[in-house]
């Protein structure tokens, strides 16, 4: 993992004074459960909770020692597995200490109840990570990274996160950063010593400047669509006129019954939402209300919902009734919402068997005899896998939204600005593009231009 | 002598010294302005000219807060150069050569117009306090000023110790004694002293250089004006002449480096990086020999040249070959030679954002004390200083200059959130909000807390209202007339841009990055024709820049809402459990008087501040 020496050096001074406790691995039932400790008395209050003290106060970093953790009556709460880590070199860049102990959440329970009696406190939410990031263990997007990691659900969502948690996109936007400062140092200086430093920039200059920065953020965003589609799932809206049998084929899809199912139009009123792993793939999969018009008010945002899934979705299952005039139907979705990834589907083959050659482009399904379901759930994968991009290997370090949303409108921004501007309307374009760069690291930048002008260049008529 | 007493006594009547007595008066104290020799009121120690990219703006924020700087500037300009007109309206900046001695007279002449200001002809020896607070000015001929505040204006005059090879000779600069029992006295009251140090070059006689081998360099026309409300006639206007150092120069000053005060080890005072001796220059950019230097005249009745670029420490006859080693110098004569000079100031970390200082009660401290050089830090400081002075004696809140607001600003608040480890200058990249910070709307930005505080007449505030309007005025015109392409076509050919078809707005045609603003409306002429230039820019600014204006103003608007969050000053920051102990410590040594200035306190984090800010709405609420 690469380290920004500055943050690091920030760590091992200081230690964000209280120390405290959580449950770390999931909660529920399990074989093993972790209950983490961090801060500066960790190993001290540890000390406290086991017989033997001794022992494990000679108990070297990083080794497994099996000991007897004690409740405050004395009586033995576990038999637990028990490792320190010292900082910096931990997760939280803190002295820590772990106990892998007996699953189940009356142990983890009395154990954490111990360290809270000797001093600990309860960490709060993602409290660990934010302390990694505190003390320069980790930036801000590899923090992002850590909480995708957790929730991978897919073998291809693990991936792009490990990407995100080495550091790529922090090293990435951070050279982006640099070199841009560098040639708002250029212009700087010639605004700020016009007697000494001659020629300004021309503008062929700074546009070739700009375009290099442009070309990189451009890459990092080509694969950032698939990477987080990855972490956070495909969404794939069930879309269709009321009561064409879409929230039967949405329970069917998850083998459970989420959505209610009526036989009255218009029951599913707002957007139904459950994740499914398709192929190796995360799908998001929404039930919507249908797309007619209708008076209800209610329902009426069920439709405006509808239409927002559907402009966010990244595939779309058009749902038709066999039977009707399907084709008609398509082609009025299309002119309404001319999406490009639909996967088609006629609904209900159970009572209007429709042949093959009809069908064509449509799959045919029924959610009551399940007939056609293993052939929609690989045309969904399929769908999906083509809207992520394919399963071609490059791999994005962006992990989360926000990252992915920093990005584009710091591309937004080069891409507006105008190398025939004045130098200082170029430098404050420069200015709003690092500000982005900055928030997605999360790091403070600091550095000033004026340093750099009076190192490169000499000043001082 | 008799005790006399005063409500506030400002200590020297240099560039920082005369504005803050001025401003004291308007807002309506009763005021001495002790200096050691009032015949040098206002003297430029160094290079002869006022103005340049940044200060130049600060001059004119000085002139709208009805100071003196500017007025001085104009009477006594003989070259005037708007620089960085090449670049856009916000980094064009006025400089003005000023006859150093016409400069002088009439400083001294208006601030002998101040009404009921009182000259003490004396040098300050010590500042008296009780229970942590000013209450006396001692000074070796003029007696014992009974005051309720003082304004710390010595300059470079504190311990001064001019350096001149191995030569040292105590001094508040060449010709004036240096300020021995007053630096004593400051110490001891327990303000923290650094040692700064900066130097100048030697002077030319003029009837002794060859111009003919010289490049002549001319002003614009004198036309402009640094002063809102005054006019005066133009000086005749003179020249400035370039040359360049040669290798033979190079060769003089490192053979001769170690009888250099820098470099033979004698000075220990931290000197301005933007403004290297020659000595520094061929040191850190070895591979050079050709450096840029400028004669400039100090005056119209003097033959006294200032030689822009070669200040230095080396001995006398080292200076003389080096002086002689330049084209066009080679038989020409030092009058007086250059030198290095050290002296105390205090950490500015230490003051309020009123300059108030926070060891003794009742002491402003401004200028070169404050570690900024220039003349015009000075005097805007100064301005400041007085004028917080005399409010808080009236009870009244003092004036925080914003970094949205002024240069004055963010000098102010760079000094103050940290501190100054080297001499301090303004430069435009230090205002983050500099498309805004221009010095064609110093006044529009400045005059309704000027007329608020009795800076400037109602008079004067009416007139930078009309002018206001005018901008208005030709906006709308800007964006309601169209024009031929017939008639507009010519000038977007001379200008390089594309040739049109329709009827465009005006508006359009200014937004093409090719058109300015000048060059259009006198293109247009009839309705266009006749406003004053720095309306002009102000439209220029407004149309051609508006995406960036409207971005620079909702950024102002989000900065001036975090300054707004006042920080309690006892806030107990020990007891704040949700921050770092390593903030908490950073913050409790700053003490920031707002959440903005604790944004900018160097190593705070954006987490922390937010933090901070949770942390005062709870308080608040409790
Ligand atoms: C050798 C030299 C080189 C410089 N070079 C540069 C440069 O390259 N660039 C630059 O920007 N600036 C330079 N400066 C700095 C510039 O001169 C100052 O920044 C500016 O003059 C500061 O203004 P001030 O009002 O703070 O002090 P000054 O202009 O120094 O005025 C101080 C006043 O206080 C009076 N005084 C001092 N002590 C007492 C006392 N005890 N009692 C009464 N009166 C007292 C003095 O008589 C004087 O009138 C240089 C200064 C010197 C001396
Ligand atoms: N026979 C048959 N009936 C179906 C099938 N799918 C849905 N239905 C019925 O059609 C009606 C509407 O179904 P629903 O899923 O609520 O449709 P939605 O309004 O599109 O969500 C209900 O009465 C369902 O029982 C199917 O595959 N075969
Ligand atoms: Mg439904």
């Amino acid at each position: 993992m690469r380290q920004d020496e500055n943050l690091t050096a920030r760590a091992s001074k200081t230690g964000s004074g209280d120390t405290v406790v959580a449950l770390s691995s999931a909660r529920g039932v399990g074989a093993v459960a972790v209950v983490r400790l961090s801060g500066p008395d960790s190993w001290a209050i540890a000390r406290k909770m086991v017989a033997g003290r001794k022992k494990f106060g000679a108990l070297s970093p990083r080794k497994m020692a099996l000991c007897n953790l004690i409740g405050g009556g004395g009586e033995l709460i576990d038999r637990a597995l028990a490792v320190k880590f010292a900082g910096p070199a931990s997760y939280t860049g803190e002295d820590s200490v772990e106990f892998h102990c007996h699953g189940g959440l009356a142990v983890s329970s009395a154990v954490i109840d111990a360290a809270l009696r000797h001093g600990a406190r309860s960490a709060t939410a993602g409290e660990f990570t934010r302390r990694a990031f505190l003390n320069g263990r980790l930036d801000l997007a590899q923090a992002e990274a850590v909480d995708s990691l957790v929730h991978a659900r897919t073998d291809e969502g693990r991936r792009a996160a490990l990407a995100g948690l080495d550091g790529g996109l922090g090293t990435q936007v951070e050279a982006m950063r640099r070199s841009l400062i560098e040639l708002k140092t250029e212009l700087e200086y010639r605004i700020d010593f016009p007697d000494e430093a001659g020629q300004g920039l021309s503008a062929e200059k700074i546009e070739s400047l700009l375009d290099d920065s442009l070309a990189k953020l451009a890459a990092l965003l080509q694969g950032a669509r698939r990477a987080l589609l990855a972490c956070r799932g495909a969404v794939v809206v069930i879309a269709g006129a009321p009561n064409v049998g879409k929230s039967s084929l949405f329970n069917t899809l998850l083998g459970s019954n989420r959505a209610i199912v009526t036989a009255t139009p218009g029951t599913t009123r707002d957007a139904v939402e459950s994740e499914l792993v398709l192929d190796g793939h995360l799908v998001r999969l929404v039930d919507t209300a249908g797309l007619r018009e209708s008076s209800g008010e209610a329902e009426q945002m069920g439709v405006e919902y509808s239409r927002h899934y559907i402009a966010s979705s990244d595939v779309v299952l058009f749902v038709h009734e066999a039977g009707s005039d399907f084709r008609r139907a398509e082609s009025e979705f299309l002119a309404e919402y001319g999406h490009g990834k639909l996967v088609r589907v006629l609904s209900k083959v159970d009572l209007n068997p429709v042949p093959d050659d009809e069908a064509e482009g449509f799959i045919p399904v029924s959610a009551k005899t399940g007939q056609g379901m293993p052939r929609l759930r690989r045309a969904i994968a399929t769908a999906v896998e083509s809207a992520t991009g394919g399963s071609g290997e490059k791999t994005s370090p962006v992990t989360s939204l926000r990252q992915q949303k920093l990005l584009e409108e710091a591309r937004e921004l080069l891409r507006a600005a105008c190398p025939a501007n004045p130098p200082e309307i170029i430098a404050a374009d420069i200015d709003e593009v690092c500000t982005r760069l900055s928030e997605i690291t999360g790091r403070i930048s600091g550095e000033d231009v004026l340093d750099s002008i009076f190192s490169r260049f000499c000043i001082g008529k | 002598m008799a005790k006399r007493s005063f409500d506030i006594a400002v200590i020297g009547a240099g560039h920082a010294g005369v504005e803050a007595a001025r401003a004291a008066v308007a807002a309506g104290g009763s005021v001495a302005l002790v200096t050691s020799r009032p015949e040098t009121m206002g003297q430029m120690s160094c290079n002869p000219a006022i103005g340049g990219v940044a200060k130049g703006q600060l001059v004119r924020e000085i002139d709208a807060l009805g100071g003196l700087m500017a007025r001085a500037t104009d009477r006594a300009s003989i070259q005037f150069r708007m620089l960085n007109t090449s670049k856009g309206p916000a980094v064009r900046s006025p400089r003005s050569q000023s006859d150093r001695f016409r400069y002088v007279r009439s400083l001294t002449q208006l601030v002998n117009e101040i009404p009921g200001l009182t000259v003490v002809s004396a040098t300050a020896t010590a500042i008296e306090t009780r229970e942590g607070r000013v209450r006396a000015v001692r000074t070796d001929r003029g007696g014992t000023l009974e005051v309720k505040a003082a304004v710390l204006a010595a300059g470079t005059f504190l311990n001064g110790l001019i350096r001149l090879g191995e030569k040292q000779i105590p001094a508040g600069r060449a010709g004036d004694s240096p300020s021995l029992a007053l630096a004593e006295s400051l110490k001891q009251l327990g303000l923290g002293v650094h040692r700064f140090k900066t130097g100048t070059p030697p002077r030319i006689d003029r009837n002794t250089v060859n111009f003919g081998a010289l490049t002549e360099q001319t002003g614009d026309e004198p036309s402009y004006r640094f002063a809102h409300f005054h006019r005066c006639e133009s000086l005749p206007q003179v020249s400035c002449w370039h040359t360049r150092t040669s290798s033979l120069t190079r060769a003089l000053v490192l053979d001769n480096l170690k009888l250099s005060s820098m470099y033979g080890g004698w000075v220990e005072g931290t000197g301005p990086r933007y403004c290297p001796s020659i000595e520094d220059k061929f040191v850190r950019f070895p591979q050079r020999d050709r450096h840029h230097l400028f004669l400039e005249p100090e005056g119209l009745d003097s033959d006294e040249m200032y030689l822009n670029g070669l200040s230095n420490s080396l001995p006398l006859d080292v200076q003389t070959k080096l002086v002689n080693s330049v084209e066009g110098l080679e038989s020409a004569r030092i009058i007086r030679p250059g030198y290095a000079i050290e002296y105390d100031c205090y950490d500015p970390a230490e003051l309020e954002l009123s300059l108030e200082s926070r060891i003794v009660r009742g002491l402003y401290l401004a200028g070169q004390v404050n570690g900024t050089s220039g003349y015009e830090e000075a005097a805007g400081q100064g301005l400041a200083a007085g004028l917080n002075a005399a409010l808080s004696l009236r009870g009244e809140p003092p004036v925080i200059f914003g970094r949205a607001q002024s240069y004055l600003g963010v000098m102010i608040d760079d000094l103050v959130t940290h501190g100054a480890d080297e001499p301090y200058r303004l430069f435009s990249s230090r205002a983050e909000f500099r498309l805004s910070l221009r010095q064609d709307n110093a006044d529009i930005r400045l005059s309704p807390l000027a007329h608020s505080h009795g800076l400037i007449t109602g008079e004067q505030f009416r007139r930078v209202r009309r002018r206001q309007d005018e901008v208005a005025k030709l906006i709308e015109l800007v964006r309601r007339t169209r024009v031929g392409a017939e008639r507009i076509n010519p000038l977007l050919r001379r200008c390089g841009s594309t040739e049109t078809s329709e009827s465009p707005t005006v508006e359009k045609v200014l937004r093409r990055p090719e058109i300015g603003a000048p060059g259009l409306f006198s293109h247009l002429g009839g309705d266009f024709a006749g406003f004053p230039s720095a309306v002009i820019a102000q439209v220029e600014m407004e149309i051609k820049y508006e995406g960036y204006m409207t971005r620079e103003r909702s950024r102002q608007e989000q900065a001036t809402r975090l300054e707004r969050v006042r920080i309690p000053a006892r806030l107990d920051y020990s007891s704040l459990q949700s921050l770092s102990t390593e903030s908490r410590q950073r913050l409790a040594s700053h003490r920031p008087s707002s959440l903005g200035q604790a944004s900018r306190i160097p190593g705070l984090r954006p987490d922390d501040i937010s933090a901070l800010m949770v942390e005062l709405s709870r308080r608040k609420n409790k």
